[in-house]
Formats: structure tokens, C-alpha cells, sequence
């Protein structure tokens, strides 16, 4: 198993967050999961990407346990709702930062970094600055910013909530793309439903600080604590009476 | 497996900050106090004999330290309230102007007098020879320097009121320009309009309440620094009462050692008032913030 | 004459924030003026003559650059990188409550408080005494300056920082330093300024022995040579001026 995650524990205060959480997520694919804020998603991806310490649990990628590594070693990047773009860099810069980070020569990274820039749409707006760009062009300069080092995992702490519905959608299919294309491994967390179905290989529901993993996105739909079951009865039940109206 | 630097990293700055933070920060506030008590009482300087309340009950029983904090007190809220009384004015009679246009770059000129400039001024313009004892001499109000009301170095602290209003004045409008924009005063009075409200209304029961509520921390600071001032008094001040400050420089510096211990008494009440203040300023930070 | 009579009050607002420099000038350059002139019956330029080939007013002037620069550069870094600790501190309040404490303090009740320690450390009655002395005070300013640029945006930018393979120091260099750079140059310039204006802290702690624009001016008044006090003053306002318009949309933000 590429990520594996056992009896995490952590509290902040005395407030538990996380009760003994276990999840596995293989290479190159999607873990979606699904929860309400405050249930604890945004804690457990910062303790993998090293950001916090856990109390208690264990951490392994690839079969090595990564607790006690440094988050600018773990090569885990963690992507915000906010696409937080350095204020004071243009795209290109913005985009080659973590390349600048690892002495990259400047020639290699002039390229690769056009290279980014074409293939997520951006190469007009190289040289403009964050305050200059659309929501959905900044959360797309945060991508390129984060696949440009090939980050061994990626952590999308609900990345699309502060867009509009439109660019939601093309985000989302941006993702799904670039996932397969760089075949990245990623955790993505959501408190949307139907987004959680659309990015995720595998699927998974947190509450109150445990972790329900589901085998397949069948037994996720068909579980009834997941909300599905619900969704998909409201719009029926909206047919029908739509469908009496008619009549 | 890479040994786990970064918390540790993370923590040699943050090391960093506490001990620059205990040491210059701190550390020479808690020695101040430390010392100021311990000269007091006799523990430490030149007349160090032991133990003594003494220096504490002489002070008491004279009544010139509590005069001075009466008179340091008095001055400040009159500055205080003057101050934002005429601030307020400015802001609410020509916030437009002051916002824009020459007019609001002119006001940060005030800014950059020092108290000792300040000082020098009121004493060029208010004393009996000068600048405004000269104008009313060239319309018949008065005849000679003697005439001219004695409004420097005066027992009232009319002169250092004056000063400091000098500095505060231009320091408040600015500050309560800025709160009326950042708290959205105009669109609050326009709201108030809609539901009925008459313009006088809106400035009495909307702008005025709200500037001064938000402005209440940067009054007290001011309250604070007005009362430990010290170039203000020291030029346009009298011989009595003198302000804390200058009590405190007169009785440390005099050449009759035994007064020595009487500048860390009032050292000791000013720090005690300083943190009593400073209490209540946080108390009101935290009731905005939650 | 409606829009005339609107504009009086314009007109005496400008004047009251201008009449100070302009007073200065005059007073500067006030030959004879006696009783009851309003304005004086000569002119000359004999202070500015005087303070231009004199050495002692350039040195007193350069010494205060030096110090206030001294000061406004350590407490600024200081300040920066306390705060960043203090912002993240689980007793930030308290923490912050410290800070204020040398900022507000009297001068005059400090510098007699701390002067047996800075006797005893040997930089009483000299530069470094003064700049330890004002660097104090402006340090705790430069904390509370920084208090609320510290924010929970800043933090997560600086975790992602970490998360792209940067350590401390790239995020301090390449991040967190770019971005406070305006923020920075006015608390520069606001610690330079308590500095620049102090006079009670290098009166006690540099024993009179560090001339300062401020002692010197200080000198002129008690001297009763308005001239040259009028000069003196002129020096001691114009690079606030200078700051203030620089930076002026950043400034008075309330407390």
C-alpha cells in the first residue's frame, strides 16, 4: 500500500479530533472523502503533510513510517481552499517556486515551467500578477505550482469550494485530467456530495474524527449514512410531483 | 529515513524570538520594577541601609507625589477630551475634504513636530511677548506683556495642555478618519436615514457613538503617554505642580541623596497605574475582538 | 460668496497645520523683533550661516541619523521576528500585554529605573547606552506594529512554504520578507521616528554626553537663541515630513 495510516490520534486542548483513524490509499489513485466541516479532514491532512504532530498513530509512505521527516522533506504538497499565490511573484514565479527552492538551473526550469503553463491554459498570463487573475486561473497557477515538483502525494483540502459553479466543473475536470496524466496519488476532501463522487477513485466518510472506508463507490452510494440515498430521493420525489403538476 | 529538522528549525526561530523577546523586552521591565521597589525601600543606591518604609511614608505624608499624579492625571484628560472633542468636529464637519485633496496630505504636517518643538512653539505664540500676545497688542486688546493672560508656565498647565493638543489633535482626526471608513460609518448612516433618522440623528446616535467606542484604546494610549510626558512640561510647564515625569527627573537628579529614594516611589505608582491602565485597554480589545 | 464663506473653514484648517513650519521659517530667520511687531523688523540668515559652517549642528545631525537608524533597523527586525513567535503563542495576549509595557512606559521613569544597569554594563553616557536605551522602547512598539500582520493567511502560506520543499529560512527569504516589505519600511520609519524625537532618553542614559539633534535644540531654547532654536527644529521635523508622505497610506491604522 502506497499511503497507509494507522490509529491516528490527535487532540487539540482537550478537544479530541481524531479517534484511532486508519485509511489505506494506493498508488496513483484519488481518496475522496467526505465530511462535514469541523469533523477533522483539514487536521489529518496536515498531519501528513507534517504540518502538526500527531499525539499518537503512524504514517507510512511506502512501507517507510514518515513521522519524524520534516513536512519540505516528505514531498507531500497541501493544496488550501485558497490557492494562496505569493503576492509578490508573477505566474511564471509563482508556478517555478518550488523549483527555485531545489536550485533547479534556470534554463531547465524556464522549461518546464512553460511547459506547465501551456498545459494548464495559462501561457498568456505569464507574466501577470495574482490580483490580476480569475479564481479558477489562480486555483490553476496553485496546480501547476504543485505538480511542477512531482510531488509524491497530493493533499486537496476542498480546493474548488470558493469558486462558482462553472468553474467548479471545469476544475474539477482540470483534476481529473492532470490526475491521470501525471498519474498523481491524492487525498481530496470535500463537503460536497457530488463533487466527492466525481474526484474520487475511492471514497471514504469522516465524522467526529473516524474514518469509514468504502471498497467501492457502489457501497458508498448505497450506504445510507453517506447522504445518497437522500440526494437521490429528494430529486425523485421532485420528478414525481413535477410529473403530477403536468397532469 | 531524514532525521526530522524542520520543528526543531521551526524552533530555533521561535527560540530566537523568546529570548530576544525576555531580554529586551522583559527583562529590563522587570528590572526596572525590581529596582525602583528595592531603591524604595532602602535595599539598593547609595543610601541602601536595609529595610525601610521611610522614603514610602514620607512621600505619602507630603502630598507632592499625589499632587503630581492629580495634576499629571488632569492635564491628560484634559488633552484627551479637547482633543477628540475638536477631532471629532474635523471629521464630521469635513471628512470629504480631509480625505481627499490637499487638505488631507496637510494634515500628517502637524505629525512631524516633536513634543520639544511643540513645546518651543506654544511657548512663541502664548507667552506674554509672543505671537498672539503681539496681535492682540496690535488691536487694542492689551498694551504690554504683563497684560497678555499667563497661559505658559502657568499652575493650570494651560501651556502644556496646549502643546500637547498640538500633537494630538491632528493624531486623532486621522485616526477617527480612518475608523470611518474601516467601520462603514456613511453606509451605517445611510442605513439610519432609511429607517427614519434625521442627520443630526445619524451623527449623534451612529457616527459619534461608534468613532469614540473604536477610537476609546488609541484615547487611552494617548491618555497614558500624555501622562508620563516629559519635554512638554519641562519647557511650558511651571515650578508647581510639576508633571510625573518632571517630579521624577528633579528628585533623582537632585544633589540631596535622601530625595533619591522618593523618584523610585513615584517610579514604583506610576508602573502600578501604567499596568492598571494597560488592563483595561486589553479588557477592551478583547470585548471588541469576540 | 456662498462658496467663498464653504472654503473659510478649509482655509483655517490649512493654515493651522501649516502655521507650525511656517513659524519655524520665519523665526529662523528673524533678525530684530521686539515688542509688540508682529512681525519681525529684520531678516538674516546668520542661524543658517551659523549651523552650516559650524561643525556641531551637522555632527549632532548625523549622530541622530546614525542612532535613529541604529535603532529603527534592530527594532524592526527585532520586532518582526518576536511577533511572528508571540502571533502563534498560546499566551499571545499576555505576551502582547509585555510588549506595551516599555512602548507606553515615561522615558524619564525608564531611563532612571534602567540607568544603574546600563552604569553597571558600561554604555551609560555613551551612543550605545542611547541606541540600547530608545531601541528598547521602540521594539515593543515594533511587536504590537506586527501584531496583526501576522494572520492565519500568513501561516498557511508559510506552511506551504514547507509543503514545497522549503525550510525556515526559504520561507522567511523568499515569502514571508517580499511580503511584509511595505509593512517594514513604515515600521522603519516609525521606529526611526521615536528615536529621532526623543530627548529624555538621551538626556539620562547619554548623561548629556551625546549630542543629539534633540539635546541641542533643547540647549538653543534654554539659551533663549530662537534663532538657532528655530533652525534646530526645522532639522528635527523635516525628515518626519519626508516619512509621513511616503508613507502615508499606511499610517494610523486604529489600534
Amino acid at each position: 500500500m502506497f499511503l497507509e495510516v494507522r490509529n491516528l490520534i490527535k487532540a487539540f486542548g482537550r478537544e479530541p479530533v481524531l479517534h484511532h483513524l486508519s485509511l489505506d490509499l494506493p498508488e496513483h489513485e484519488t481518496l475522496s472523502i467526505l465530511g462535514r466541516s469541523g469533523c477533522g479532514k483539514t487536521t489529518l491532512l496536515k498531519l501528513i503533510a507534517g504540518l502538526i504532530d500527531p499525539d499518537d498513530g503512524d504514517i507510512r509512505l511506502n512501507d517507510t513510517s514518515i513521522n519524524h521527516v520534516a513536512p519540505q522533506h516528505r514531498n507531500i504538497v497541501y493544496l488550501y481552499q485558497e490557492s494562496l499565490l505569493f503576492s509578490h511573484l508573477n505566474v511564471f514565479e509563482n508556478v517555478a517556486f518550488g523549483l527555485r527552492l531545489r536550485k533547479v538551473p534556470s534554463a531547465t526550469i524556464a522549461e518546464k515551467t512553460e511547459r506547465m503553463l501551456e498545459h494548464l491554459g495559462l501561457e498568456t498570463h505569464r507574466k501577470k500578477r495574482p490580483e490580476q487573475l480569475s479564481g479558477g486561473q489562480r486555483q490553476r497557477v496553485a496546480f501547476g505550482r504543485a505538480l511542477i515538483i512531482n510531488p509524491t502525494l497530493m493533499l486537496l483540502d476542498e480546493p474548488f469550494s470558493n469558486l462558482d459553479a462553472e468553474i467548479r466543473t471545469q476544475m474539477q475536470e482540470l483534476f481529473k485530467r492532470v490526475a491521470q496524466e501525471f498519474a498523481i496519488t491524492a487525498i481530496f476532501v470535500t463537503h460536497d456530495l457530488k463533487e466527492s463522487l466525481i474526484m474520487g477513485d475511492r471514497m471514504a466518510q469522516m465524522s467526529g474524527g473516524k474514518l469509514r472506508s468504502f471498497s467501492s463507490k457502489e457501497e458508498f452510494v448505497n450506504d445510507p449514512e453517506t447522504g445518497v440515498g437522500a440526494e437521490l430521493h429528494f430529486w425523485e420525489s421532485l420528478k414525481e410531483q413535477h410529473s403530477v403538476t403536468i397532469l | 529515513m531524514k532525521i526530522f529538522e524542520s520543528k526543531l528549525w521551526r524552533d530555533k526561530a521561535g527560540l530566537a524570538g523568546l529570548l530576544l523577546f525576555l531580554i529586551a523586552a522583559v527583562a529590563p521591565i522587570v528590572w526596572c520594577f525590581g529596582y525602583a521597589i528595592a531603591y524604595s525601600v532602602g535595599l539598593a543606591g547609595f543610601l541602601r541601609d536595609g529595610f525601610t518604609l521611610r522614603y514610602w511614608s514620607k512621600a505619602l505624608s507630603e502630598g507632592e507625589i499625589a499632587r503630581s499624579f492629580v495634576f499629571s492625571g488632569a492635564v491628560a484628560a484634559a488633552v484627551i477630551v479637547i482633543g477628540a472633542t475638536v477631532a471629532l468636529a474635523l471629521v464630521l464637519g469635513f471628512r470629504r475634504e480631509l480625505r481627499r485633496g490637499f487638505l488631507s496630505s496637510l494634515l500628517y504636517v502637524p505629525l512631524a513636530l516633536s513634543s520639544l518643538v511643540a513645546a518651543f512653539l506654544i511657548a512663541r505664540w502664548l507667552s506674554g511677548a509672543g505671537f498672539f500676545s503681539r496681535i492682540a497688542c496690535s488691536l487694542g486688546l492689551v498694551s504690554d506683556p504683563q497684560h497678555f493672560p499667563n497661559l505658559v508656565n502657568d499652575p493650570f498647565g494651560i501651556g502644556i495642555v496646549a502643546a500637547h493638543l498640538l500633537l494630538a489633535i491632528p493624531f486623532f482626526a486621522l485616526t477617527m478618519l480612518q475608523i470611518y471608513e474601516i467601520e462603514k460609518i456613511g453606509d451605517l448612516r445611510r442605513l439610519a436615514t432609511s429607517l427614519g433618522a434625521s442627520l443630526t440623528q445619524t451623527r449623534w446616535r451612529v457616527a459619534v457613538p461608534i468613532l469614540l467606542a473604536k477610537s476609546s484604546t488609541n484615547l487611552l494610549l494617548y491618555f497614558i503617554f500624555v501622562l508620563g510626558s516629559f519635554e512638554i512640561p519641562l519647557i511650558v510647564g511651571a515650578q508647581s505642580p510639576l508633571m510625573i515625569s518632571l517630579l521624577t527627573r528633579r528628585k533623582f537628579g537632585i544633589y540631596e541623596l535622601a530625595q533619591k529614594p522618593e523618584a523610585f516611589v513615584i517610579a514604583v505608582f506610576y508602573t502600578i497605574v501604567l499596568l492598571f491602565l494597560l488592563t483595561i485597554i486589553f479588557r477592551k480589545r478583547e470585548e471588541a475582538l469576540s | 460668496m456662498n462658496r467663498a464663506l464653504h472654503r473659510i473653514p478649509f482655509v483655517f484648517v490649512a493654515l493651522c497645520c501649516l502655521f507650525p513650519i511656517l513659524f519655524l521659517v520665519l523665526q529662523s530667520a528673524a533678525g530684530r523683533w521686539d515688542y509688540p511687531h508682529v512681525l519681525p523688523q529684520s531678516f538674516n540668515a546668520n542661524s543658517w550661516r551659523v549651523i552650516f559652517s559650524a561643525a556641531h549642528l551637522g555632527q549632532s545631525l548625523l549622530l541622530s541619523l546614525g542612532i535613529s537608524s541604529a535603532v529603527g533597523v534592530c527594532a524592526t527586525a527585532g520586532g518582526f521576528l518576536t511577533s511572528k513567535y508571540i502571533a502563534s503563542h498560546r499566551h499571545r495576549r499576555t505576551l502582547l500585554y509585555l510588549a506595551y509595557v516599555p512602548f507606553v512606559m515615561s522615558p524619564v521613569i525608564f531611563g532612571v529605573c534602567i540607568l544603574f544597569l546600563f552604569i553597571k554594563l558600561r554604555i551609560a553616557d555613551h551612543f550605545l547606552g542611547v541606541v540600547v536605551g530608545q531601541g528598547i522602547i521602540a521594539y515593543g512598539f515594533a511587536i504590537i506594529f506586527f501584531a496583526r500582520f501576522w494572520n492565519a493567511q500568513l501561516r498557511a502560506t508559510e506552511d506551504l512554504v514547507y509543503t514545497l520543499g522549503g525550510n525556515s529560512w526559504d520561507a522567511f527569504r523568499r515569502v514571508l520578507v517580499p511580503i511584509a516589505r511595505g509593512t517594514l519600511l513604515v515600521c522603519f520609519c516609525q521606529t526611526f521616528l521615536i528615536s529621532w524625537f526623543d530627548y529624555a532618553l538621551a538626556l539620562i542614559l547619554g548623561g548629556g554626553k551625546i549630542p543629539t539633534l534633540t539635546i541641542r535644540l533643547f540647549g538653543f531654547i534654554t539659551e533663549a537663541n530662537m534663532q538657532l532654536a528655530a533652525v534646530s527644529g526645522l532639522f528635527l521635523i523635516l525628515p518626519p515630513i519626508a516619512l509621513f508622505w511616503l508613507n502615508r497610506k499606511f499610517l494610523l491604522k486604529p489600534v
